[in-house]
This record gives structure tokens, C-alpha cells and sequence, in this order.
């Protein structure tokens, strides 16, 4: 009876045991290697980057001296605010310029770091095959009963979208048919199912999927042009490990990365 | 009225096997806790559903398995008093004793309701509910209910297991009184013989199951069938025998021979009631032997005897003997060895 | 300032409560007189949005009620726009509820003493009379608190509510909803404030609980105190 009781506890102990000793084994490994070589970086970025900055992330996996970066990908919002309470983030990468606007009116930026990285368009997408739409000014019609869209308060994506909206004069009459998602992805899954009849996401997320069709792109002049700026973070723990991480998002070599995804070269 | 169940019923390992008939009006279930009386009751009423068999009040079939009925609880038409009676707590004494009669119109149900508040004493207690009551005024308050609908068939299950002793007295009293007046059938269940030899004409005997006694009252009592019967309608001092000649027995357990009055070849055990064993200046007499006290222990009413015989070589066996106590108090002082007397109109003799 | 989560939750809620209350008993009251491994599955189906993150409740009720399925396109032909619908939010909170006054009501019957059922039943009562008039009154405190948790868990939804009801600020943005969005868009003191409102709201409904159930255990008192 004993010997049964004492079998468990030690079973218990090695069972919760493991994970630390995993973690600091491999924190320790981690460490040993990511100090030899400066390699690890966390990059907080823009939900709408997340394929292209995996592939990036992938294709200089393996380089020699490249860094390895561990993404947290977000609403540009919410990364803001965990930036500003103190999150260990060595690389911020915003969909739209008011998030690192906050950031470096804080001082939380290290200076002369910051650049834009690439642009986007916004486009207007309708489920798969639906011809209802072709025009921005269609929305209006009743078969389009629901319009999803990022809420603009906190999605970059849909503040570009009421910012279009508006300058199209369109924003107050279709506003009961708005429906505000938490972030671009959200868009795309409301409009791909078919539930909405309408949204507006980047040119970059209408073609991932293809259970949508752009069904126009916003007029340029309507919306603040959209750039993703990037930039390390001061307190950042590995500063040189981001910098070399941030020159190689703005290379050549990653600009063509960047357009076969749909993004386009940042405005100047 | 006739009455007909012949029925074997399930619940996990148990399993209950009841055969009756009787035309009388009061019938007794008696058995020890676990022998299948509230199930029986329970089968009749409708509320379990036995595996297969026939149960038949009058002309109304209520349970035929190769017929395929089985009319539900409600359709049965019984009256059923629960051990802890199942008063509505939630309504009054009066809409409970009502309850059965939501059938009639408003006018007829109230006086019925009246009718059987005073049949019952509860004239006063209409408007109470039933926290508010006694024991007793609770037990009849169940008995109203259960009469209120005029059932053919009355089940009382243990109706007097939950009152206080001193109460039982008083409320058997009230009880008999009303089923007195009852027309239809009583079946009384009770683990308590005292209660079922008073209030019932016919006596049926459960244990583990199983029938082992059906009869009426007397004669279960004057002759049971087994020890177990014997035993279960409290008979105290039983002996295993054999049949020495006619009309007498050996009795192993107690040393003796004795003369008993319809011995037959089949003659496995004896039997005689503790107040059946008198006590005689008479040594020679029949059934008469001698015997030493070993110690007595007394009721509010009596005195009860543990004796032990001398029996044939000084080897005799223990009886338990009950006296009143002004009976005790003539014998207390007697010289030893005393001798009892063997009604031999009271041994009984059994074939198991 | 806009009140519409305000006015949107209260109506979700006492809707969903109301919805939930009555089905749930009468799956309580249906499944108490039964036995068998079968009904033992039923109840894990029944429970199953108990268990489920809310997010997930929402998510498979989407994939039934949604326009790329075949029920979802079948109703949206009939005229019943499901997601994104202010029903759809009383869906939400119904599905992710049921299964708390599912368990305490039938824990609040199955408490009823059974002698009770049974002397109805030998009285000629047929069985709604007995649900109604014994069943029910007797099981009710049980019964009341369970609405109560419905309530207040109908209150706090917003997986659910979310992936299926949207963020349609006047039409479906509940107060969970606005507290989340108000978050995102970094807007705390908004966030605050519709908070302590939830909390409020709370706070009477389990206050008025308090009070009833006292008032009922006043009238019994005194009731006794009669003799």
C-alpha cells in the first residue's frame, strides 16, 4: 500500500516537474545559443502580416548569423497596449501608423529605427461568384443585407474602410447594415460564409482564400494610403538581432516575398 | 367482494412471488423489514409493474400479463396510506383530503370533504397544513385522503410504524373504528404482529419473498405451518421433534416427551406460546415438568420467565414463559423446583 | 452615451431565461422518469455546452445555422436570417444556458419526494396534473435559482453571442460585446463603465433572489407560528 502511494507521488512530482525542466533545458539551449549568436527575436505584428512573415521568417531560417524570430501576431491595437505595459517585444510591425504613432510619442521606439515596410490596398470583397455587387455605390442595393468590416476604433483595416466610406459619402446610409468584426480575419470568414454580403479586407487577405471575389478596389484617394511601418522597440533585449531583422523585411530580396503575397511596395 | 393476485414481481436480486385469495375484509401482511410487504402493496396499487400474473378486485381486472393489462395507478381506484403518510406539504388539510376528488363539482367535493373531516376528528384543522399537525392527526388526515374517493380497496402501509409508543395505542383504536365502517377491502401491511392480529381477520405471512403462511388469524396462530411462521408470529419456544406414539412427541431441544394434541408421522418441530406455560402445584399432571428459574425481565405489563428444565437426565432445554404480575407475585416465592404445565391444548406441532 | 448594450442584454437575457427556463425543465421532468444508457448519452449531449468553450458553442452553431451550410442556406431562403440577427443573440445565450437549469432543475425535481408523485398518482391524478400541481410548486425554489444562474450566465455571454449574433452596435452588441470592444480599441474608461453596469445588473437579480426566497421562508414562519 505504501509502496503504491509513494510510486504516485513520485510519478506527481516527475509529471509536473517535467515541463520546468523541459522549459529551462531548453531556455538554457535557447539562451546558449541565441546569446552565441544574438539569434532570437519577438516580433508583435499586424494580424494581416501573418502568412508573408512566416514565409519571411522561413526563408532565412537556417542563414547564418540570422536571427530567429518568435512572432505574436495581433490586432495592431492590442499590441500597442501591450507594448506601452511593458511586453518583452524586441520588433513592432503595425498595420496602420496611429499604433506606432502612440508608441514613439511615448518614447518607447529606438530612434531612427523606424520604416515603412509595405503597403496594402483596401479592396471590397463578395462571397465567391455573387455579381451583385461592382460598385462601392451597389452596397445600397437590398439585396445586400449585411456589410462586414474591422470595428474602426480599434481594426487599422476598418478605419480605412469608414475612412473610404465617408469620402464616398456611403458611410451613414449603409450604416445599419454594418456588421464589426473583431479583426480582418473575421471579415473574411463572415464574407466567405456567405453570412455577409460584403466586406472590406486588405487585397492581401481576398487573396488567400477563394471563397471570395474582389468585387472592386477602394479608389486610392478615398483612404490614407496604407503602410506598415516597423520598428525596435528601445527596451528591446536582443536590439541588433531586430535591427538585422528589420533590414532584411526592407531588401529587395523580401520585397519579392512581400508581392507575391499582394502586398505592394511601401508609398514613398 | 372477491380478491385475487397471483403475481411474481423483480426489483434487482429480489424477487417476490404472491399468491392470495380471500373474500374477508381485512387481511394483514406480516414480515420483517425486507420481505416484500410494501411491494406487494405497491403491485396492487399499481405503482410497480409485477413481471407476470393476475391481480383481480371483484369484477375489474387490474393486472393480467397474458391479457396485456395494466390499468395505471390512477385508473386503479385504490386507496393507499403511505408509511410517512405523503401528505401535500404545500396544501392544506382540506384541499389534501379534496385532492382524489377533483372530479366532482366544488359543492359535492366540500361536503365530502366535511363529511370526512368529522368521521376523522379533524373538524378543526381544514385550513392547517400539515407541518402544523401531529403524528396522529397527520395518520388520519392520510386515512381521510385515502377514503375521500370510496376505494374497493384500502393499503396501509406500516400506518402506525411512525407514531410515537404511546400514541399507537390511541390511533389503532381510532383506526379500527374507521376501517370498521370500511366496506371494501383492507389490506394492512406490518412488521408488527401485535398490530396485524388486532385489526385483521386474515393473516399472510412474507418472508424473503416468498408466502410461507396465508390463513386466518386463528388459525395461523393456533397452528402455523413452520418454525419460521412460528417464529415470525412470536412464538417463543420451539423444539425440534419426532413422533414418539399417537399424540406424543419427543422434544429434542428441551429434554421432554410430551403430549401434544394432533401429532401426526410428519411431526419435524414443536411449539408453545410464552403464555400458554402455566405454573401448577401439581407435579404428576400431563404436560407437567419440572424446572428451575434462571431469570426474569418484566414489561410494563407482565412478567416474562426464562426457564430451564430439568428434562430426562438433568439435560433439559430453555423455555420463556409470560405471566401477568399478580400471577408473578403468587409464584415468586415458591420452593424450588418449580413445574410448569404444557397446555397440551396449545402445543402445536409442525411438519418443518 | 448610447444604451442600447443595456437595453440589448437585458432583452437577450430575460428572452433566453425565459426560453430556457421552460425547456429545461420539461427536459428535466422528462428525463427524471427515465432509465437506461441512453438517456445517460442524452444527458452528455445536454451538458455538452457546459463543457465547450463558448467560443466553440458559437462557432458549431454557426456551422449549423450559417449560410454555407445546407440548414443555414435553407432558412436564409425562407426569410430567417439567423447570424447576425438580434435572435441569434438570444440563440447564443439559450444554447451555452440550457445545460445549467437542465442540471439544477433536475436536481430541484428529482429532490420532490417520490412518495408524494406516487400517493397523486393512487388519487386519480394523471401525470400533468401531478407535474403542475405537485411536481412544480414543490421543486420551485430549485427551480428559481436555476433561472437566476440562467440569467446571470445569459448576461456574461460573448463567445457564443459573438461568432454568431456579430458586433452590430443597437442590434446585437451586448454588454460583454462592448466591454470587449471597448477594450480593443483601447477606450478603458468605456470599458469601466459598462462593466460596472453588468456587475450591477447582477447584483439585483441575485438581490432579488435574496429577498424572495426570505419573503417565502417569512410566510412559512409564520404560517407555523399560527398554533
Amino acid at each position: 500500500m505504501r509502496h503504491s502511494r509513494f510510486a504516485l507521488a513520485v510519478s506527481l512530482a516527475a509529471l509536473l516537474a517535467a515541463p520546468l525542466a523541459r522549459n529551462s533545458a531548453a531556455g538554457a539551449a535557447a539562451r546558449a545559443s541565441g546569446q552565441a549568436q544574438g539569434t532570437e527575436i519577438t516580433v508583435a505584428a499586424a494580424i494581416s502580416m501573418k502568412d508573408v512573415l512566416e514565409a519571411l521568417g522561413k526563408k532565412i531560417a537556417g542563414r547564418a548569423g540570422a536571427p530567429k524570430p518568435v512572432f505574436n501576431f495581433g490586432a495592431s491595437g492590442i499590441l500597442q497596449t501591450q507594448i506601452e505595459e511593458g511586453a518583452p517585444v524586441d520588433l513592432f510591425i503595425s498595420a496602420a501608423p496611429a499604433q506606432m504613432n502612440a508608441l514613439e510619442a511615448k518614447g518607447l521606439l529606438l530612434e531612427g529605427t523606424r520604416r515603412d515596410i509595405a503597403g496594402n490596398r483596401l479592396v471590397l470583397v463578395v462571397p465567391a461568384g455573387s455579381t451583385v455587387v461592382k460598385r462601392a455605390e451597389d452596397l445600397k442595393k437590398p439585396e445586400v443585407r449585411m456589410i462586414a468590416l474591422g470595428e474602426p476604433r480599434s481594426v487599422p483595416a476598418g478605419q480605412y474602410a469608414a475612412q473610404a466610406l465617408r469620402s464616398l459619402s456611403l458611410f451613414d446610409v449603409l450604416q445599419p447594415k454594418f456588421v464589426f468584426a473583431q479583426n480582418v480575419r473575421a471579415v473574411l470568414t463572415y464574407v466567405s460564409g456567405r453570412d455577409a454580403d460584403a466586406g472590406f479586407v486588405y487585397e492581401t487577405d481576398a487573396k488567400s482564400t477563394e471563397k471570395v471575389s474582389i468585387a472592386m478596389a477602394l479608389p486610392a484617394s478615398s483612404y490614407t494610403p496604407v503602410v506598415y511601418p516597423a520598428a525596435v522597440i528601445r527596451n528591446a533585449k536582443n536590439a541588433a538581432g531586430a535591427q538585422s531583422f528589420l533590414e532584411f523585411l526592407a531588401s529587395r530580396e523580401a520585397g519579392t516575398i512581400f508581392e507575391q503575397f499582394g502586398f505592394t511596395p511601401p508609398a514613398k | 367482494m372477491e380478491f385475487q393476485a397471483e403475481f411474481a414481481a423483480h426489483r434487482g436480486p429480489f424477487s417476490l412471488r404472491i399468491r392470495l385469495a380471500t373474500q374477508k375484509q381485512r387481511v394483514g401482511i406480516l414480515g420483517e423489514s425486507g420481505a416484500g410487504k410494501s411491494m406487494t402493496l405497491r403491485a396492487v396499487a399499481g405503482l410497480e409493474t409485477p413481471a407476470e400474473g393476475r391481480i383481480q378486485l371483484g369484477e375489474r381486472v387490474l393486472y393480467d400479463s397474458a391479457g396485456g393489462i395494466n390499468l395505471p395507478a390512477r385508473e386503479r381506484h385504490t386507496g393507499f396510506v403511505f408509511q410517512h403518510y405523503a401528505l401535500f406539504p404545500h396544501r392544506t388539510v382540506a384541499e389534501n383530503v379534496g385532492y382524489g376528488l377533483a372530479r366532482l363539482g366544488r359543492g359535492e367535493r366540500e361536503a365530502r370533504v366535511r363529511g370526512l373531516l368529522q368521521r376523522m376528528h379533524l373538524e378543526e384543522l381544514g385550513a392547517r397544513y400539515p407541518r402544523q399537525l401531529s403524528g396522529g392527526q397527520q395518520q388520519r388526515v392520510a386515512l381521510a385522503r385515502a377514503l375521500a374517493t370510496e376505494p374497493r380497496i384500502l393499503l396501509l402501509d406500516e400506518p402506525l410504524s411512525a407514531l410515537d409508543f404511546h400514541l399507537r395505542a390511541l390511533v389503532e383504536k381510532e383506526l379500527l373504528d374507521t376501517l370498521a365502517d370500511f366496506r371494501g377491502l383492507t389490506l394492512y401491511v406490518s412488521h408488527s404482529l401485535e398490530d396485524v392480529y388486532r385489526l385483521c381477520d386474515e393473516i399472510l405471512v412474507l418472508a424473503r419473498g416468498r408466502v410461507l403462511a396465508f390463513g386466518p388469524k386463528e388459525a395461523i396462530f393456533r397452528h402455523p405451518p413452520s418454525a419460521e411462521v412460528a417464529r415470525l408470529t412470536g412464538c417463543k419456544n420451539i423444539s425440534r421433534a419426532t413422533r414418539l406414539e399417537d399424540a406424543t412427541v419427543d422434544a429434542q431441544d428441551w429434554g421432554i416427551r410430551l403430549h401434544a394434541a394432533q401429532a401426526s408421522a410428519l411431526v419435524q418441530q414443536v411449539g408453545i406460546r410464552a403464555n400458554h406455560i402455566s405454573f401448577t402445584d401439581h407435579p404428576g399432571g400431563v404436560n407437567v415438568f419440572p424446572c428451575s428459574l434462571l431469570e426474569s425481565t418484566e414489561t410494563p405489563f407482565r412478567r416474562t420467565l426464562y426457564l430451564r428444565l430439568h428434562g430426562n437426565a438433568g439435560r433439559g432445554g430453555n423455555l420463556q414463559a409470560e405471566v401477568l404480575k399478580d400471577r408473578w407475585e403468587e409464584i415468586r416465592d415458591r420452593p424450588a423446583p418449580w413445574h410448569v404445565r404444557l397446555d397440551p391444548e396449545f402445543v402445536f406441532v409442525m411438519a418443518e | 452615451m448610447d444604451f442600447s448594450p443595456i437595453l440589448l442584454s437585458l432583452e437577450t437575457s430575460v428572452v433566453a431565461t425565459a426560453v430556457v427556463a421552460i425547456a429545461g425543465t420539461v427536459a428535466a421532468a422528462w428525463r427524471i422518469r427515465r432509465r437506461g444508457l441512453a438517456f445517460e448519452l442524452l444527458d452528455g449531449l445536454f451538458l455538452l455546452p457546459l463543457v465547450l468553450p463558448p467560443t466553440v458553442v458559437g462557432f458549431l452553431l454557426l456551422l449549423v445555422l450559417g449560410r454555407a451550410n445546407w440548414l443555414g442556406s435553407l432558412l436564409y431562403d425562407w426569410g430567417l436570417r439567423l447570424v447576425f440577427s438580434w435572435p441569434a443573440t438570444v440563440i447564443a445565450a439559450a444554447v451555452t444556458t440550457f445545460p445549467l437549469m437542465y442540471m439544477t432543475g433536475r436536481a430541484a425535481l428529482e429532490q420532490v419526494d417520490a412518495p408524494l408523485l406516487e400517493a397523486a398518482r393512487t388519487l386519480g391524478a394523471g401525470e400533468a396534473r401531478i407535474f403542475r400541481e405537485i411536481l412544480l410548486p414543490l421543486a420551485w425554489p430549485g427551480l428559481a435559482a436555476g433561472m437566476v444562474l440562467t440569467f446571470a450566465r445569459a448576461l456574461g455571454d460573448f463567445g457564443a453571442t459573438l461568432i454568431l449574433a456579430g458586433n452590430i452596435p443597437g442590434k446585437t452588441q451586448t454588454l460583454p460585446l462592448a466591454i470587449f470592444f471597448a477594450v480593443e480599441a483601447g477606450d478603458t474608461g468605456e470599458a469601466v463603465r459598462w462593466s460596472l453596469v453588468t456587475v450591477g445588473i447582477s447584483l439585483a437579480a441575485l438581490g432579488a433572489l435574496n429577498l424572495w426566497t426570505r419573503h417565502r421562508r417569512g410566510l412559512a414562519m409564520r404560517v407555523v407560528q399560527q398554533d
